[in-house]
């Protein structure tokens, strides 16, 4: 219990530390988290465009594709605000810079991640709550589901990217075959799952979760079936504890490469 | 891969007119030697293409089938995969310029390429449609094959390939005024990032890859067609799949008007922004 109350600590204190950080240029910051909501909004557009000629595909409506994109966009978005370093691990172990967290009384795995805001991804929250809005679907019990599934969304983005990255550890430098994956997970997330048969469909719930960010808290919030969440919640657990095994015995192989580095 | 473009100048007798002749030219065929050293990190980055067609094709088969369709705006379903692959090549072929010039410009760097024979612009033009060309021909051929297998027919328009070809360079000359001048924004903005970002979907929705432009309402393609970027994408992959001379020969005087316009603009952004380049120390 100690223990997660430290790393909540270390959490709150990096994310003010970054969020001031990136305050400092705050027309830059404004900017760039509008621009990033405008980018957003237009694949929102392609989608209205989409179901303006067909009203149904495989049984989604556009409806239905607005709360997806709220849960994955606002996921994403708190995945990177709280853990941006997530897609930097690989560069991190083969430039050496890992020596910095393994000196401190620091968990190395959350120091790692929780050093570095994605400013970007703020425009991402803000995004995924204005589609929520627009999607039809607001009531506090579909606020509070959203909420909780967005926060299990994070956590499997952040998960596999820790599981993508580590990687590294085993087979070198393996920044694009994880970038890749992640892109991949992002891709297949943003499309109604229902297009997918067959093996894509398996793969999709194991192999490359994408199903468990899009599908399942698209159904759970649709239709209120609370089993899902429960099953969602046992699938953050089990790629947890793939994702930091991963981690740590990878940090057995890690050799220093007696780099001089200085964070500023 | 090293290139002495000054012995080539020197070698050269044609007065005021070489460097169009000779010198950009050469940094052309050089940086297209050294991206052919890294044509299998493209094939690895083609992965992608690869995702994006599997999923357009699931998208597009389930809508067919779920609206009981044959054709959409005289597009059959083969037609409108061959149409995303092509449009898709044309749009994930491009290097990231603006990325670049935006560093340049942040870090400073861009005073050193100043004092170089060379003028900017056209320099990062030979180096962008050569890199571009590469990656272009490694998606198409890769493009082409999934396709092919997906959907078990070519239906694309083989008669009009060599002036298809002429439509994609000048697709790629009119990218690089549009992504030049969004990297040159970088002397009065803080990070262009957000504004590549948009012309991007742009690109995607307006430009027509996600989907061809006769799908959309009219107010849309109405929008769509004061802009250029319909000559980026939808032009060269509406050919693609049905050539007809008249048609290319449109959108090519389209492509060369805009070409014209958006130069002239990269033109001017470039000469302002170096009036407000200061660079401090060495």
């Amino acid at each position: 219990m100690l223990t997660v109350a430290k790393n909540l600590g270390l959490m709150t204190s990096y994310f003010r530390a970054n969020l001031g950080m990136a305050m400092e240029y705050r027309v830059s910051f404004i900017t760039q988290v509008l621009g990033m909501a405008l980018n957003n909004s237009l694949w929102a557009l392609f989608w209205w465009l989409f179901f303006q000629n067909f009203p149904s595909i495989g049984g989604w409506q556009y409806a239905d594709l607005l709360v997806l994109y709220a849960v994955v966009t606002i996921g994403f978005g708190t995945a990177m605000s709280l853990m941006g370093n997530c897609n930097r691990i690989s560069r991190i172990i083969a430039e050496g810079h890992l020596d910095y967290y393994l000196a401190l009384p620091e968990n190395v795995l959350i120091h790692v991640l929780v050093s570095r805001m994605d400013i970007y991804s703020v425009g991402d929250i803000v995004f995924g709550i204005a589609v929520y809005i627009i999607s039809g679907s607001v009531s506090w019990f579909n606020t509070l589901l959203l909420l909780a599934a967005s926060l299990l969304t994070a956590a499997i983005f952040v998960l596999f990217a820790v599981a993508a990255h580590s990687l590294t550890f085993y087979l070198g430098n393996a920044e694009t075959l994880a970038s890749q994956l992640f892109n991949a997970l992002i891709t297949f997330a943003m499309y109604p799952t229902s297009i997918f048969r067959g093996l894509a469909r398996v793969l999709l719930f194991t192999v490359l979760p994408a199903g468990l960010i899009g599908l399942v808290p698209t159904e759970l919030i649709r239709g209120h079936h609370l089993q899902l969440l429960a099953f969602l919640a046992a699938a953050v657990l089990a790629m947890g504890i793939i994702a930091v095994s991963l981690f740590y015995r990878g940090l057995r192989r890690y050799e220093s490469g007696n780099l001089i580095s200085i964070r500023l | 891969m090293r290139t002495d473009l000054t012995s080539v100048a020197g070698r050269s007798a044609i007065g005021r007119l070489w460097p169009w002749v000779v010198k950009y030219p050469e940094v052309a065929r050089t940086n297209l030697q050294n991206q052919l050293v890294y044509v299998f990190d493209f094939v690895w980055r083609s992965i992608f293409l690869l995702i994006i067609v599997y999923i357009f094709t699931q998208l597009w088969r389930t809508t067919f089938s779920s609206m009981g369709m044959t054709s959409l705006n005289g597009y059959t379903l083969s037609q409108i995969l061959w149409y995303f692959m092509f449009a898709e090549t044309i749009v994930l072929s491009h290097p990231a310029l603006s990325d670049t010039i935006d560093a340049e410009v942040k870090q400073g760097s861009v005073a050193y390429a100043l004092t170089k024979p060379y003028n900017y612009v056209v320099y990062n033009y030979c180096v962008f449609t050569s890199e571009a060309a590469i990656r272009w021909c490694v998606n198409l051929l890769i493009g082409c094959g999934i396709v092919y297998a997906v959907t078990g027919e070519v239906a694309c328009s083989p008669q009009g390939l060599p002036l298809i070809l002429i439509s994609v360079l000048l697709s790629m000359s009119l990218q690089f005024c549009l992504l030049m001048a969004i990297g040159l924004t970088a002397f009065w903005l803080e990070d262009t990032k957000a504004v590549f970002f948009i012309y991007q979907k742009l690109l995607f929705i307006l430009g027509g890859m996600l989907l061809p432009l006769e799908v959309y309402p009219p107010a849309f393609q109405r929008l769509a067609s004061f802009l250029p970027l319909r000559f980026v994408v939808y032009g060269p992959a509406r050919l693609f799949v049905g050539f007809d001379y008249h048609t290319w020969l449109a959108f090519t005087a389209a492509q060369l008007g805009w070409i014209f316009v958006l130069g002239g603009l990269v033109a001017l952004l470039y000469r302002l922004g170096v009036k407000k380049l200061n660079v401090n120390g060495g």
